[in-house]
């Protein structure tokens, strides 16, 4: 009997498939030589060992579901019924251009989002100073208000609660009174009705008043449970951002509207017009005045102030959709799609579709791209992840602020980076941490610090694992969304350049790649400006840089990104055209590595660094030795000199 | 819930094609596995393996008109699942990551027993480090539970060569285990 022949027989007998004469027939054989019958055990622990781990490795029993659940996110509306909501509503004219625009080439579509953000970055600054000052306005009324309001209480009740927000003051509210559901000027301030069905201005793009579940199929309503995770939706994270009064309504396609985020808000389903305490009330939408008989409406009574609904808050703009689109749940269940620029509130719920990618801009800083096939709801504090996935990109700085992301089973509070946070399979999220700083809490297990460079699993109910270090690369998505923001934010550097379509594209291509990498987008954003401003070497040569530093990256691999681009901007300095920053950057690139070579650096390496670099320097600019050597010399004797203080 | 497993390739995807795409759940289930077993075999951390999976439905499924035989629908997804194994390697070299640099099991449940999951763990290394061919033979067999004549069909074997791979392929994995847990 052969030994291959053995080999099939015990590995039939393994397998259930050896027949009873194969069975005797590798008994005998085991019987005869006993290191058969070792060997014929420790394949079959193998067996069950492999057979356990692939049990193990298998993929999720609801994979299929999962993956329909990427491409169909939800109920994907037919033709006819985008028709319907376009027609429907009272959206200006560009907004029923939506398929029109679609069809455009992506060049035009390019250039016109890019104009769109550059209108948005410009008004940020504008919009930012009009919230201070409106705020400090709100401040000096409230100081105002709570020094007169005594004499405002005319019937002489107590006033509750902080100064200037009586407690008292929430039975006032103007759309309990009928008699001043005439007489609001403002629209929708009557019935706490959405947009108000006497508005005579556009439908606005806001939050629902009660946000029903969307068309869900009957499989998915368990996966898509509410997440238990803590979501501030009410209390604003920036004060500058409230909505103190009718003058500070933000201008265009938005109006002030009543709004009942009802997400994790249960005093708004509750109690919409009537907040538990003054405090629940957002500032600068409280309501003024005494506490006048029932049936008298205050305007009327006092003459000197309207009450005002509550608003929601906002949280922030669309900068742009990439690809595909973003839509807002209606009221009614119905998405309605967005356009670049839309202003968006805290509350609203937002979904992207199965090729969607958008950008969001909060109005305290930082960034969310949403991509495909994600589901989330803007939070006062940042946002609540349904489903698929973003990434977030933020900077406290150190004001200690964060933006939180809040998902089913906990929240991440990003201090400053970016982070990947990804909802994979049911109940389970993943975050990958590229850079920065930030927290996770899970339910009553002890928070969990990540640092850039790793990622983690976070299941509902379970203790978060320990986060695995790992050289994190971002999807190509992500790569995608952290351009459309570098872009954004030298939009009017870029512009006045005048970048041909191959070099647009490159130039998109190329940071497409670099952003995919642990790249700061500060330090990128550096570069980049200090490359394109009037008297640095001009969009071009930021191509050939870019490319520069991707190849450097390819062939030093102890360089991290960073270091790279900062390498690269010093390069910049002197150098006088793309071929002499070439030079420059190989040099640095060759210091640095000599640099890590040498471990650490020598107490004097300031000093040797400082003459390497010179000499480097002197070669590129074409120097000879002598030359090299004399400005040495020049060097030295000028250190020699003794100066005052050496005497 | 209607049966659509005894529906054929082309008939499914034109199902998908003319009305319900929902049909292509269908489509998933019956090759998850397979490019499933395709890309474990290519990339050896198990989550992204899984995220690529995923994204190669997701491919498939944006793309689903793009087909021009439906017949080969199995081996369009396969070619999808390639080339997205490519791109990652292509990202990763981008950053001078060797292919198979970080070895993960990250998809097991870290609930299991230390002993178990350093077993799991050591196994899954010593599966990454075989031959191409037997890390075929044993994720075909394994994972996508294919018998013997259909894993010779795919890898134009004879069966017999299959199941001499797969004897050897135990043999490593079963020195590999006895060489780092001789308790075992």
């Amino acid at each position: 009997m052969s030994r291959e022949h053995i080999d099939i027989l015990m590995n039939r007998a393994i397998d259930g498939k050896a027949t009873l004469v194969e069975r005797e027939e590798l008994a005998r054989a085991m019987l005869a030589d006993p290191t058969l019958h070792a060997e014929f055990d420790e394949l079959k622990v193998a067996h069950s060992s492999t057979a356990l781990l692939f049990e193990r490795l298998a993929l999720p029993d609801d994979f299929s579901r999962l993956v329909m659940r990427r491409v169909q996110p939800d109920h994907v509306p037919t033709d006819a019924d985008l028709t319907a909501v376009i027609d429907s509503s009272d959206l200006p004219a560009a907004e029923g251009d939506a398929p029109q625009q679609a069809s455009r080439p992506r060049r035009s579509q390019v250039l016109r989002r890019r104009a769109n953000i550059a209108t948005i970055l410009s008004s940020v600054g504008a919009l930012s100073a009009a919230a201070a000052l409106l705020m400090a306005i709100g401040m000096l009324t409230g100081i105002l208000r709570s020094s007169i309001a005594p004499q405002l209480n005319r019937d002489g009740a107590p006033v509750a609660g902080k100064p200037g927000v009586p407690a008292a003051d929430e039975g006032h509210r103007t759309p309990s009174s009928p008699s001043s559901q005439g007489k609001s000027e403002l629209p929708g301030a009557s019935n706490g009705t959405p947009g108000g069905s006497d508005s005579p201005q556009p439908k606005p793009i806001l939050p629902p008043e009660d946000r029903p579940a969307p068309p869900k199929s009957e499989e998915d309503e368990d996966d898509r449970e509410r997440p238990s995770a803590p979501v501030d939706v009410e209390k604003p994270a920036v004060p500058r951002e409230s909505v103190p009064g009718p003058e500070s309504a933000p201008k265009g396609p938005v109006q002030p509207e009543p709004v009942k985020p009802g997400v994790e808000n249960p005093r708004d389903n509750s109690k919409p017009e009537a907040p538990d305490t003054p405090t629940d009330q957002p500032k600068g939408t409280a309501v003024d005045g005494g506490n006048p008989p029932s049936g008298e409406s205050p305007n009327s009574e006092g003459g000197t102030r309207v009450d005002k609904p509550r608003e929601a808050l906002v949280w922030g703009r669309l900068l742009c959709i990439s690809s595909g689109n973003l839509k807002l749940t209606g009221e009614d269940g119905k998405l309605v799609p967005l356009e670049d620029g839309a202003e968006l509130r805290q509350g609203a719920r937002v979904v992207t579709n199965v090729n969607g990618l958008s950008i969001l801009s909060l109005s305290s800083g930082g960034f969310v791209a949403v991509g495909k096939g994600t589901i989330l709801v803007l939070t006062a504090r940042g946002v609540l992840l349904e489903d698929g996935a973003l990434a977030v990109e933020f900077d406290g700085g150190k004001s200690g602020a964060t933006l939180n992301v809040a998902f089913e089973g906990g929240e991440l509070m990003l201090s400053r980076g970016t982070v990947v946070v990804e909802r994979k399979v049911r109940r389970k999220v993943s975050v990958t941490q590229s850079l920065g700083i930030s927290v996770i809490r899970a339910g009553e297990n002890p928070l969990v610090s990540l640092e850039g460079g790793c990622e983690i699993d976070v299941e509902s109910g379970k203790a978060p694992a320990t986060p695995r270090l790992k050289s994190v690369i971002l999807p190509d998505w992500c790569g995608t969304a952290r351009t459309q923001i570098a872009l954004a934010r030298v939009e009017g550097l870029l512009l006045a350049h005048k970048l041909s379509k191959t070099n647009d594209s490159r130039l998109i291509r190329v940071l497409e790649r670099l952003t995919r990498l642990s790249l700061s987008a500060e330090v990128l954003h550096g570069f980049m400006k200090h490359v394109l401003e009037p008297n640095g070497l001009g969009a071009v040569a930021l191509i050939g840089m870019l490319s520069g530093v991707e190849e450097a990256l390819i062939s030093n691999k102890e360089m991290t990104p960073e270091d790279a681009i900062k390498l690269a901007n010093f390069a910049t300095c002197e150098a006088k055209n793309l071929e002499d920053w070439e030079k420059r950057f190989e040099t640095q690139c060759n210091l640095w590595l000599r640099r890590e070579l040498k471990g650490e650096l020598p107490k004097d390496a300031k000093k040797i660094s400082e003459e390497e670099r010179r000499k480097a320097e002197n070669k590129v600019e074409g120097k000879d030795a002598a030359g090299a050597a004399k400005t040495e010399d020049e060097a030295r004797k000028k250190e020699a000199v003794p100066g005052p203080q050496g005497k | 819930m209607a049966d659509w497993s005894k529906l054929d390739d082309p008939e499914l995807v034109r199902r998908c094609l003319t009305g319900d795409r929902s049909l292509f759940e269908e489509v998933v289930r019956r090759y998850q596995n397979p490019v499933y077993g395709l890309v474990l075999r290519k990339i050896a951390d198990l989550g992204q393996a899984q995220d690529t999976v995923q994204e190669t439905f997701v491919v498939g499924y944006e793309n689903l008109a793009r087909l021009k035989d439906p017949a080969r629908l199995k081996a369009w997804l396969m070619g999808i699942a390639s080339n997205l194994v490519r791109d990652y390697y292509k990202r990763r070299k981008m950053v001078g990551l060797p292919e198979g640099h970080d070895v993960e099991v990250v998809g097991l449940d870290p609930l299991e027993s230390v002993e178990q999951r350093e077993r799991h763990e050591l196994l899954y290394k010593a599966i990454a480090t075989l031959s191409e061919r037997y890390k075929a033979v044993l994720i075909k067999r394994y994972l996508e539970e294919a018998e013997y004549p259909d894993i010779a069909a795919e890898l134009g074997l004879s069966v017999g060569a299959v199941e001499v791979c797969m004897h050897r392929a135990r043999k490593a994995l079963a020195s590999a285990l006895k060489e780092l847990m001789p308790d075992l």
